[in-house]
């Protein structure tokens, strides 16, 4: 999959072509040899993410896809999203789409730099994610884990909070949900 | 089905929304081999309940409970196995 998109420059505030495409072995490159020392060196709650590990016990998986969004030749965003397995906590009756995992560039947060080099890369795989849910016939229905530091952001995108979750780490559940009939 | 696009003005009311929260937007638990998650992949109390459905009228809880941590150790050795090559993680 291969998606010519815009995303926006944070210096001026201009749209910029970007790309969002499936995740390949540049982007995990990208992250080994870009990110992981920033975020290392940061107080960020994923400093210690290693999307290579991740992308090798979820990526072979037929119900897992990984998405990454590149400009600048370089990977901004890097997203896995379950398909299959997991169903709304609203209504048990209806499949979602579950944001397995969901980060920006380290120069891409507000926490690290300011401005940040790109805005609006985290917002669009989220959109992206919903767009797969209804592909899938979910309805645009969408779930996920916030970490404790994006909690803010998931409430203004209109999602549910859904509460912490004492299976995943104390997380805050959230959920784009919507009626059957809105959703069609 | 069309293709995934976000016009303008959908893209300038997203990167609003992230510059008026002031926040990373990171989701997902933290898989690493520091993770107690990691450590432990599943909610014991759930997976006894689990195995009580299907064979409570067969095994003693303390069957139940010697299948559970046989299953616990399993998941946690094949995880670690999968994580152990970034050491760094």
């Amino acid at each position: 999959m291969r998606q010519d998109i815009q995303i926006i420059r944070g210096s001026d505030r201009q749209l910029v072509d970007a790309v969002l495409l499936t995740l390949g072995d540049k982007h995990l490159d990208d992250f080994e040899q870009r990110w992981k020392e920033q975020l290392r060196a940061s107080s960020e709650a994923d400093q210690y993410w290693d999307w290579v590990a991740k992308n090798r016990i979820y990526g072979t998986s037929d119900t897992v896809e990984g998405y990454a969004i590149e400009c600048d030749a370089m990977t901004q965003g890097l997203m896995l999203i379950e398909t299959r397995l997991h169903r709304s906590q609203v209504d048990r009756t209806r499949r979602l789409v579950y944001v397995h995992s969901l980060a920006t560039a380290p120069w891409n947060r507000p926490s690290i730099q300011r401005p940040p080099r790109y805005r609006a890369v985290g917002a669009t795989l989220l959109r992206f994610a919903r767009y797969r849910s209804q592909q899938l016939g979910y309805g645009g229905l969408v779930g996920l884990h916030a970490l404790p530091e994006a909690i803010a952001f998931y409430e203004k995108m209109g999602m549910i909070d859904g509460g912490t979750d004492p299976d995943m780490e104390d997380l805050t559940y959230f959920e784009w949900y919507r009626r059957r009939e809105e959703s069609e | 089905m069309m293709d995934f696009k976000l016009d303008e003005a959908e893209l300038r009311a997203i990167a609003q929304i992230e510059e008026e929260a002031d926040c990373d937007i990171s989701a997902g638990a933290n898989w690493s081999v520091r993770s107690p998650y990691a450590q432990h992949p599943i909610n014991h109390e759930k997976l006894i309940a689990l195995l009580q459905d299907g064979l409570g009228e067969v095994l003693s809880l303390e069957e139940l409970e010697d299948i559970a941590l046989t299953v616990q150790e399993q998941a946690r050795c094949r995880v670690m196995e999968k994580t152990q090559s970034t050491p760094s993680a």
